[in-house]
């Protein structure tokens, strides 16, 4: 008969590999309403790989609509059987492809989180007014802990890509105004992109990179290990807690680091023009010119946004994390790619502003 | 019916997370001084009707009730000030000392100025056996210690509640031992009325006074009574096996 399945009298894992392609070769050629027979009269040995094999012959028979039956005298399969009929013989019918079905669970799952999200914003506002009002309900120690960490953390870093990013945008600047022989005025080029875009943009991305990643995952890990939980049972508000004194410190320490990455900058761009035969003095002279005090303090309240939005962005990626392992490296990872494009976000509206009212 | 000699009232609780019910039509309550041990066996919803009680998850369906009050997010944090949790895996906070985890209720709530507060806290830990290591960070002392740590931040606010998710997992005998005198003696002493998710049959014959056993297969409460009287029932094949599966457990 074409469609039985007979197994070999000695059914090892190795004869379970073969016997289950020949299987599939045999299932697949059975229209959907065919019987099909799996034979075990011949083993006399069997590994666990029989009941496995079974089970799956039982739900495979199962999904094509075909009426499966055993020649099992010594019961090898029974359990299998057994199980297969408890969860009933329904054939299942062919997946069709849904639209509408994920579409609007995508959406349901994206609005909910927009107003989970929505919720943390207003709870954080109402819990910083609560703080203003009681200063003492603020953890300063953590606060000063959160803050040194960010300062800490990023300032190596910050320091050196500033340097490097006003090294390159003084050479190429410079090598493009030598051909009018002005190369000096890359000296204006450089701080004024420096102080008013870029010098807070970069220095965000290094923060949301060491800093918001790891705000996400320390409170992930503490969701998972129910920190959170108890917290929410000793009456103390995680987003007081855990998350006011985060914001603080990255909305901080950003001017700070934001200051150091256009400093080095500077520095860079000195060095590329000095190599130019343009000396210091000159290069500092026109810098200072071209440089407003507005510029520098719109440098630095941008820098201190971004903080805050990174902040936002790594505590909100923490909170709502999975409560398992994995969940903490999916909210670190959320707490970057949130955190940038935030950051990118604010700068192009700020932009805009900025345009708009000729600042 | 809301009786106030009752500290918890569940009635016809459906027990779980959204989307997933794990248990239904849980009644039974709990009375000021008792000590309640929820029984049943691994995965079948103690731990889901503990965070109920603490106000983690709403119930899914039914009534809760707790020290007269209902159990909703507006009420929740006036429930709590009177109820310690010492959750299963311990929760204690990784970036802090055994003494700062202690102390953090006192810090936020208590009355006391700071130097009582430390003195009152190492008495907590002192209570559990941990004074020595109250400058240890949960990451340098072992499971059973974690979980004593816990047990010690559950008290220190001495609150009238105290819910204990398997207090004993991971202890001696001795240490285990310790700890039901420690929970009898708060009790004698304060009052205390305790909810303990345990897997130590002994323990619960020697400490409680009355118990829930859930059943996973039935998605809900077995039985509910003394544990001596229950363990004599014969009328109901699951708590028999409970009872007895090791022939003279507790006995
Ligand atoms: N966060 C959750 N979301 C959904 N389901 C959960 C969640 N936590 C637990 N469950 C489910 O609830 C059921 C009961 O879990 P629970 O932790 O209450 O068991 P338990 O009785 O405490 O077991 P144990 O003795 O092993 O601690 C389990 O089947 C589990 O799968
Ligand atoms: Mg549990």
């Amino acid at each position: 008969m074409r469609n039985r399945i007979e197994l070999p009298s000695v059914f090892d894992d190795a004869a379970a590999a073969k016997a289950w392609r020949d299987a599939k070769r045999i299932l697949r050629g059975i229209r959907p309403g065919g019987a099909v027979v799996l034979d075990v009269s011949k083993v006399e040995k069997a590994s666990d790989a029989l009941d496995a094999f079974a089970t799956v012959f039982f739900s495979v028979a199962a999904s094509h609509g075909l009426d499966a039956k055993t020649v099992d005298p010594h019961g090898f399969a029974s359990a299998a059987e057994k199980r297969s009929a408890e969860r009933g013989f329904k054939p299942q019918p062919r997946r069709q492809p849904r639209l509408f079905e994920p579409t609007g669970r995508a959406m349901y799952n994206l609005c909910r989180s927009l107003a989970d999200a929505c919720g943390f914003l207003g709870e954080t506002v109402s819990r910083t007014f609560e703080v203003l009002r009681h200063p003492s309900r603020f953890r300063f120690r953590d606060f000063m802990a959160a803050f040194g960490q960010c300062g800490a953390d990023g300032l190596p870093v910050v320091l050196s890509t500033g340097f490097l990013l006003g090294l390159i945008l003084a050479f190429e600047s410079a090598a493009a105004m030598k051909m009018f022989g002005v190369e000096i005025y890359s000296a204006d080029l450089l701080s004024i992109a420096l102080f008013r875009e870029l010098g807070p943009l970069v220095t965000a991305i290094m923060l949301v990179g060491r800093s918001g990643s790891a705000f996400a995952a320390e409170i992930a890990a503490m969701k998972a290990n129910e920190e959170i939980d108890a917290l929410v049972t000793m009456r103390l508000p995680p987003v007081r807690f855990l998350v006011l004194p985060r914001i603080a410190a990255a909305t901080a320490v950003m001017p700070a680091l934001a200051a150091g990455a256009e400093l080095a900058g500077l520095l860079g761009g000195a060095i590329v023009l000095l190599a130019m035969d343009i000396p210091p003095s000159m290069y500092w002279e026109r810098v200072a010119d071209a440089v407003s005090p507005g510029d520098v303090a719109l440098g630095l309240a941008k820098a201190a946004l971004f903080g805050l939005l990174a902040g936002l962005v790594g505590c909100w990626s923490g909170l709502a994390a999975e409560k398992t392992a994995d969940g903490v490296g999916g909210a670190a990872t959320r707490a970057v790619v949130g955190g940038i494009t935030a950051a990118a976000v604010a700068d192009g509206v700020l932009a805009a502003i900025c345009w708009l009212y000729g600042i | 019916m809301a009786d106030p000699e009752n500290i918890v009232e569940c009635e016809d609780l459906s027990a779980g997370y959204p989307g997933r019910t794990v248990l239904e039509h849980v009644s039974f309550s709990v009375k000021r001084g008792e000590i309640f041990a929820l029984l049943g066996g691994s995965g079948c919803g103690k731990s889901t009707i503990m965070k109920h009680i603490a106000g983690l998850n709403p119930p899914v369906a039914g009534r809760l009730r707790v020290s007269g009050i209902e159990m909703n997010a507006a009420n929740r944090d006036r429930i709590l000030a009177g109820i310690g949790v010492m959750f299963q895996s311990g929760a204690l906070f990784g970036s802090m000392t055994l003494l700062e985890n202690v102390m953090l209720p006192l810090e936020e709530f208590s009355p006391l100025p700071p130097e009582l507060r430390t003195a009152c806290a190492l008495a907590k830990l002192e209570l559990v056996g941990l004074r020595e290591f109250a400058g240890f960070l949960p990451s340098a002392i072992s499971g059973g210690m974690k979980k004593r740590a816990a047990i010690a931040r559950a008290m220190a606010l001495d609150p009238g509640l105290i819910l204990l998710d398997e207090p004993s997992a991971g202890l001696d005998p001795v240490t285990s031992a310790a700890l039901d005198d420690l929970v009898l003696k708060l009790r004698e002493e304060r009052g205390t009325t305790f909810i303990i998710v345990t897997h130590e049959l002994p323990s619960v014959f020697k400490i409680a006074d009355r118990c829930a056993i859930f059943d996973r297969d039935r998605r809900g409460m077995a039985a509910c009574g003394v544990p001596a009287e229950l363990r004599e029932k014969r009328d109901d094949p699951f708590i028999e096996a409970y009872f007895n599966r090791g022939g003279t457990n507790g006995r």
